[in-house]
């Protein structure tokens, strides 16, 4: 009994070995799901996106005309679109400008390998693995103008009672603001592993020059960091030219308009509106804008970014 | 090494990195000891003005409030389905990929692996539209095989694993050919073990991911069935300035942030190193 099952599994084995495996043992066999899927859902949309940016389509009357630069024209000539392209340069110029050099003062002073170093960096990193979510509902009720708690802190200082996201003046404000205290630690985690890098007898160097603190974070731990300022610029230009969780959640781009980004319009116009032409062709527009500073960076990566 | 002297100047450094780090606890700590402080509280306690900082007596009830208002185990195990599912197929589409374009030389292979890697450029939030109404077309609204294929291809998966294959040495694998191997066995006992790290690493960036995801469900589903916890919490959410049950939404809103911050808790180090590679996306 067991010789005669034992001679069945050889058998099984033997056509397994030479009819099937040789299938899997060719490459494109085992790329082939990937391509597939990664045709379907990444490559045919963008061409959608493009080829649709200069189509009128409208599902509903069944109609797909080709209008040439229409689209572009109605979206540069919509006051709503350009302050939404607006919100969206502010948003990003600041996240960059004030979060970036933020998370490297933090990681400057966290750099160390003590357990309270330590705490204090897993506890800021917690909300970047936290649903968005979670965040804005969190973020929210601490905002909330009458029983929310930073107004009350505000209160202490002195400060007048803020309207937070439901104010045209500070909506895009507490969008940032949110926005700044999930993403930090990721930041400060990115930053600290960039200056664990730095070889220590640099630094000793500079100590044997006789070179002070100041001069030394300037003239040493920038230049050295700048391979990791670049991933972090563009990873957070990516992010915030895509944000659109926040948006929705908290303020869906309200009052009037002043904190809606890029993304958010896009659902606005081609998902709630249906007006899908002009959509894409915002789309497009913000395809063009990631495409430029994606390839800037890189350029300026390869010429000034100091390497080992 | 010789004891450092306390000098004024250390004293300052001292006194600042310890207000740095109060300043940080405070910022991140007490929001969330606000919430779960609140979601114990009553009605009556929530829309006190100026707000207590702890309830008077804990209202556990809150949970169960909570849990049979959103519906929770109907979103939890749509949760659950949508994120298995994905981690299990991508298992199965992009380690093979992976391995194929670590060990293997065929033509094309500089142009598919661009292919391939086509996400990290492109991110799909831009062209989410397009991709909606691709699914559109296939029927795909509102149901799991639209919140689970699109994504069980991920270019961030396949780039990090690609990472890790390249490194393993090509003399086992030739052994391992020698002695009859299929493919199959070559992959499960001999590439997935020996990358056994990074595996568990992509896999739990894929979990974080999809039961963090609110875009996606968002964008292509229209009713409740396979919607997953988060649209559960958004449901709950406040329109415009209507009256809030900030305890029940921060008692909902603790229920989804409890199985991230345990698996956080656990592994730590594996959280931060899948994100240090996937800030990409």
């Amino acid at each position: 009994m067991a010789e005669k099952l034992n001679a069945v599994r050889a058998r099984l084995r033997d056509f397994f070995m030479k009819r099937i495996n040789p299938i899997f043992q060719c490459p494109y066999v085992l790329i082939a799901p990937a391509v597939i899927l990664c045709i379907t859902f990444s490559v045919i949309p963008t061409i959608m996106s493009i080829r649709n940016s200069f189509f009128r389509t409208d599902y509903v009357m069944g109609v797909d005309k080709f209008v040439g630069l229409s689209n572009y024209d109605s979206i540069f000539s919509d006051p709503n679109f350009l302050q939404v392209f607006g919100n969206t340069l502010i948003f990003t110029a600041v996240t960059v400008l004030f979060a970036l050099p933020l998370a490297v003062l933090v990681a400057v002073f966290l750099n160390k390998n003590t357990a309270i170093h330590n705490f204090t960096q897993s506890v800021i990193f917690t909300p970047y693995i936290i649903s968005w979510v979670s965040i804005a509902a969190l973020w929210m009720f601490l905002m909330d103008p009458q029983f929310g708690i930073l107004n009350l802190v505000l209160g202490y200082f002195g400060i007048e009672p803020l309207m937070w996201m439901l104010s045209e003046k500070t909506a895009l404000a507490s969008i940032i603001i949110v926005s700044i205290w999930k993403s930090l630690g990721y930041n400060v985690m990115i930053v600290t592993s960039g200056l664990q890098s730095i070889p220590n007898e640099i630094y000793e160097a500079a100590r044997l020059d006789k070179s002070n603190k100041v001069r030394t974070f300037f003239k040493i731990t920038v230049p050295m960091l700048s391979p990791t300022f670049v991933f972090l610029v563009t990873t957070t230009i990516i992010s915030t030219f895509s944000t659109y969780d926040l948006i929705k959640l908290m303020t869906q781009g309200g009052p009037r308009n002043s904190s809606n980004l890029m993304v958010y319009w896009i659902y606005q116009t081609g998902y709630l509106e249906f007006n899908v032409g002009k959509a894409m062709a915002g789309g497009v527009i913000l395809l063009l804008f990631i495409g430029v500073i994606s390839i800037a960076n890189f350029t300026m990566m390869n010429k000034r970014v100091h390497y080992k | 090494m010789e004891k450092k002297k306390l000098t004024p100047k250390r004293v300052v450094g001292i006194v600042l990195t310890a207000v740095v780090i109060v300043l940080l606890l405070v910022a991140y700590i007490f929001p969330v000891f606000y919430m779960i402080s609140t979601s114990l509280k009553t009605m009556y306690e929530v829309n006190l003005s100026p707000p207590s900082l702890l309830p008077e007596t804990p209202q556990w009830q809150n949970y169960a409030d909570a849990w049979k208002k959103m519906d929770f185990f109907h979103y939890l195990v749509n949760s659950i389905v949508v994120s298995v599912c994905t981690i299990i197929g991508q298992f199965f589409v992009c380690v093979p990929c992976a391995y194929a374009f670590a060990k293997k030389e065929f033509r094309f292979k500089k142009i598919l692996n661009g292919l391939v890697l086509f996400d990290l450029i492109v991110p799909a939030q831009i062209i989410f539209l397009s991709i909606y109404l691709i699914e559109s077309k296939l029927g795909w609204i509102d149901t799991y095989q639209g919140l689970i294929v699109p994504f069980i291809y991920s270019a961030f998966s396949i780039f990090f694993m690609l990472q890790t294959f390249k490194t393993l040495p090509d003399d086992v694998i030739d052994a391992a050919k020698l002695d009859r191997c299929s493919e199959f066995q070559i992959i499960a006992d001999i590439v997935v073990p020996m990358a056994k790290p990074t595996i568990i690493t992509t896999v739990l960036f894929t979990f974080v991911y999809k039961w963090n995801d609110y875009f996606w469900t968002s964008i292509l589903t229209t009713t409740d069935l396979v919607r997953t916890l988060p649209m559960a919490i958004q449901n709950l959410m406040p329109v415009g300035n209507a009256a809030n049950e900030w305890h029940t939404i921060m008692a909902g809103n603790l229920m989804l942030f409890a199985p991230m911050f345990i698996l956080y808790l656990f592994a730590v180090k594996n959280i931060k190193r899948m994100f240090a590679y996937g800030g990409i996306k």
